[in-house]
């Protein structure tokens, strides 16, 4: 075996080509078996864009090895740069979890949804609303209804 | 694999532009993925967004999933029950809760006159008051959601004449499993004093029977079960235990309880006692006498050998900020106290406290730093005359916010 670390290319949906360390390539489950099958093409990825991609190559590349650190310190460390990756606008947050899902990593996963669900436990359902676009198909006796049935929703 | 090939030529998705992306293509399992991960009371709050968040809050398997995710750590309030005959229940926040709570909860489980037996991680088990010659309807209720489920009733099978039911338990454990189990020992028509154990499981909505009969200690009684530890634990008034091990259909015993006259206080007759599990422990203490407002507080050593002291309770120290716990004897010639309290609970989560009711008041006492706090005041309607002591000492219970159906 070569001493030297094995790179795979990437391909993004706009075209860009990105190289990243096969160690980081095989936990994304979804190319895992391209990885593996020695595929030394670059690996197209049609439904994520460059500056996705490029994202969550910087967080699987800080995370690998450093998850599973029962280091306190290194530990430490590592959240408050995920505190820092995370500061993006909404709908990168959101193309972060798609390309998350897309590419199944499964801690990125888990990291974007629960920062969208961090968010959410403090919006106005209103907000809540503007923010995953969705309207109010309740009829005003229906939205009673569901309130009635609930505690916790009245008075509120 | 995902079609490749093409996409050199096909145009950058909208959703490269920051702030810009279109949300409304967020597909449903994604929705799914981020309300697994809210706090209940949260999830709930968001059915009222749209039909769709409504269609997912409610299903089934996703409140199983969100419940194994999301196991209460810490009670968000207590249940005050003040009348086994009231529908009502009373909700106090505890400290550090943000309280957006309503504090008169209908407690609507499909029966009027219901009282709860007990509370289990999230879940109540309440059964309907019992008249003679009528056995009562025991129904699973989770607070949060508002929903309830009948217990089926035990069929008197294999050709029984008497299935005597002499109590039934609550076995949840969320972080476990998200289904819950009803523990219920029966008579046998055998030898008198001889037990069946009858567990009903919520996964397949089935009752099925403990192999072994067992015999009990003579003054057992069943209808005060205690879940700790996959186990229901009994206590009888004399002081004998036995332990059902739900998993391993096991029985066993606690060990024995401390000594009257150690270090306890203990002395005159018992006025009280305490048993009840909080936080995954389980704590024991009893009061002596009514001129006695210390006691000591023990629990179960996690090697399960011993019951050890654990907080020492001055409640004669808050006289001084609530005069109202000491009554004057009626007899003049007496010129010593008493002290009007009872204990309703004891919390390990937030911080370890006693909740305690004297007249006109529910106290939490912190049992760590001696400080007492006033979370709710009896309205005088409620409390039926101001020096009255309006909640039992069974009226109090923790309550976890957990989704799990029922």
């Amino acid at each position: 075996m070569s001493s030297k670390k094995k790179v795979i290319t990437l391909r993004s949906s706009d075209g860009e080509i990105f190289e990243v360390e096969e160690a980081v390539a095989l936990e994304w489950l979804t190319i895992k078996p391209l990885v593996e099958s020695g595929c030394t093409d670059a690996i197209p990825l049609p439904q994520v864009t460059g500056n996705i991609l490029a994202k969550v190559i910087e967080y699987c590349k800080k995370h690998i090895g450093a998850s599973e650190s029962e280091d306190r310190k290194i530990l430490y460390e590592l959240e408050s740069w995920d505190a820092d990756f995370i500061k993006v606008d909404q709908g990168t947050l959101f193309d972060l979890i798609r390309a998350a899902d897309y590419l199944t990593i499964k801690t990125l996963f888990e990291f974007t949804c629960q920062t969208v669900a961090d968010t959410i436990k403090h919006k106005t359902i209103e907000e809540v609303r503007h923010i995953f676009r969705e309207s109010n198909d309740f009829t005003p006796e229906e939205e009673k209804e569901i309130r009635g049935k609930s505690w916790w929703l009245q008075g509120l | 694999m995902h079609e490749s090939g093409t996409m050199d030529s096909s145009p950058p998705p909208s959703s490269s532009s920051p702030g810009e992306t279109q949300l409304s293509d967020i597909p449903e399992d994604l929705i799914r993925e981020i309300l697994v991960r809210v706090p209940p009371r949260c999830a709930v709050r968001l059915q009222t967004v749209s039909k769709l968040w409504l269609f997912i809050v409610s299903g089934r398997e996703f409140r199983l999933r969100h419940t194994v995710l999301n196991p209460p750590v810490s009670p968000a309030a207590v249940l005050l029950c003040s009348s086994p005959f009231h529908d009502d229940l009373r909700i106090v926040p505890l400290a550090c809760e943000a309280t957006n709570f309503k504090t008169n909860v209908p407690l609507s489980i499909g029966a009027p006159g219901v009282l709860i037996v007990q509370s289990c991680n999230g879940l109540l088990l309440c059964r309907t008051w019992k008249t003679f010659g009528s056995s009562c309807d025991y129904y699973v209720f989770n607070p949060t959601t508002n929903q309830s489920s009948a217990v089926p009733r035990l069929a008197a099978c294999e050709g029984r004449s008497s299935a005597a039911v002499f109590g039934l338990a609550l076995a949840f454990d969320p972080s476990d499993s998200p289904f819950y189990k009803v523990v219920c020992v029966r008579g046998t028509d055998g030898p008198c004093r001889r037990f069946q154990i009858v567990v009903y499981s919520s996964k397949d909505r089935k009752w099925t029977n403990s192999t072994r009969e067992f015999a009990a200690p003579f003054d057992m009684v069943f209808n005060n079960g205690v879940f700790w530890r996959g186990a229901v634990h009994w206590l009888s008034p004399s002081g004998s235990s036995l332990s059902f091990d739900i998993a391993q259909e096991d029985y066993g015993e606690l060990p024995k309880l401390p000594a009257r006259g150690d270090n306890s206080g203990m002395t005159g007759s018992r006025r009280f006692r305490y048993f009840g599990e909080s936080g995954g422990h389980l704590y024991y203490f009893e009061i002596h006498g009514n001129m006695t407002a210390r006691f000591t507080v023990f629990v179960i050593e996690s090697d399960c050998s011993t019951w050890s002291p654990r907080y020492e309770v001055e409640l004669d120290l808050m006289i001084r900020d609530f005069p109202e716990m000491v009554r004057k004897s009626n007899d003049p010639d007496d010129a010593s106290n008493y002290y009007a309290f009872t204990t309703l609970l004891l919390l390990k989560r937030p911080q370890p406290s006693l909740v305690i009711h004297i007249p006109g008041k529910i106290l939490s006492y912190d049992l760590g730093n001696k400080t007492v706090q006033n979370i709710y005041k009896v309205p005088p309607h409620e409390g039926k005359g101001h020096g009255k002591l309006h909640y039992s000492c069974l009226g109090a219970y923790e309550f976890f916010e957990t989704l799990a159906p029922v």
